[in-house]
């Protein structure tokens, strides 16, 4: 039940990026340059209605915190850059390939290269708890 | 080109659907870069996920709540791959799925041709799975899980990605 469902949230989360347009180098585009705001109100109105729903189901508290680290404003313009240059969050390059944009498939294996390239510089040269993903 | 697409408000309530029902059905949170990650880890995350299991029939026994927590390494195989098809049923439905290799022309345009957006593509990818393993959430899950339950770290570093790529968008823009 689980594995359907999972697969059913995958699937109308895919759906649902390709029609909002996120993976559309030329909408995002138009987002980063201030040109047009629908993708920014897209986002922050999905941040608003689950930010009801938690409060609805009162599952606000009882996730994992995240918590400011020495990481995360120097990760976060990183993954910007990285956004803009490859036109793709972890989501979307998996969206595009799935559109039939076989570019993506390059964007991916750069993304599991960083993925897996982090924690080896981690362990090397940084010196704080690097906080998790979930 | 926007007309083609959703408006914002349907956007909205479909992330935030799929948002809610992690959270509901799945007791997990969502975020697409902690499952790339636990995917590169599967064998740590399979021995983890035994413990977790252990103490959640432990729960149950007893009653308790079940914890949440991370979407579990098979579950989170299921999920990237239903995300990809998600993206195929999307293009079928509207002209058909054709796959082709193909830059996007706006992306090239913007980059300084193809070459230059080839190694975007590669670089890009390495930054995105860098930076966000670097600062422990992307924009599902620092930008719409993390946001949305107001965490310090998820505000802060969404406010940094986002700020990040307005700026090199208008930098790219202004060449």
């Amino acid at each position: 039940m689980r594995y359907l469902l999972t697969a059913l949230l995958g699937l109308t989360m895919g759906f649902g990026l390709s029609r909002i347009g996120f993976a559309d180098y030329a909408e995002l585009h138009r987002m980063f340059v201030l040109e047009d705001f629908r993708l920014v109100f897209t986002f922050m109105g999905a941040v608003g209605v689950l930010f009801a729903g938690l409060a609805l189901i009162g599952g606000r508290r009882r996730f994992n915190s995240r918590r400011v680290t020495k990481g995360t404003v120097a990760g976060g313009l990183l993954f910007g850059l990285g956004w803009v240059l490859s036109g793709a969050c972890p989501a979307i390059a998996l969206v595009q390939l799935g559109e039939g944009k076989l570019f993506a498939a390059v964007t991916l294996l750069g993304i599991v290269a960083g993925t897996w390239a982090y924690p080896k510089v981690h362990a090397r040269w940084f010196r704080w708890a690097p906080g998790s993903c979930e | 080109m926007s007309g083609e697409y959703w408006p914002w408000w349907l956007g909205a309530i479909v992330l935030g659907g799929v948002g809610l029902g992690f959270a509901w059905f799945l007791r997990a949170g969502l975020g697409v870069s902690g499952v790339y990650s636990r995917l590169l880890n599967w064998r740590e995350e399979r021995e983890a996920e035994k413990v977790r299991l252990h103490i959640e029939s432990r729960r149950v026994e007893s009653g308790q709540p079940l914890p949440t927590g991370a979407l579990p390494v098979s579950l989170g195989l299921v999920f990237l791959v239903s995300l990809s098809l998600g993206g195929a049923l999307a293009a079928l439905s509207s002209g058909g799925l054709a796959p082709s290799s193909s830059l996007d022309p706006a992306q090239s345009a913007l980059l300084g041709g193809d070459v230059a957006t080839w190694l975007a593509l590669a670089g890009g990818g390495f930054l995105v799975g860098f930076g966000t393993k670097m600062g422990a959430g992307c924009t599902s899950g620092h930008g719409l899980f993390g946001c949305a339950r107001l965490q310090p770290g998820s505000l802060l570093g969404t406010a940094s990605f986002f700020g990040a790529a307005v700026l090199l968008s208008f930098v790219l823009a202004g060449m």
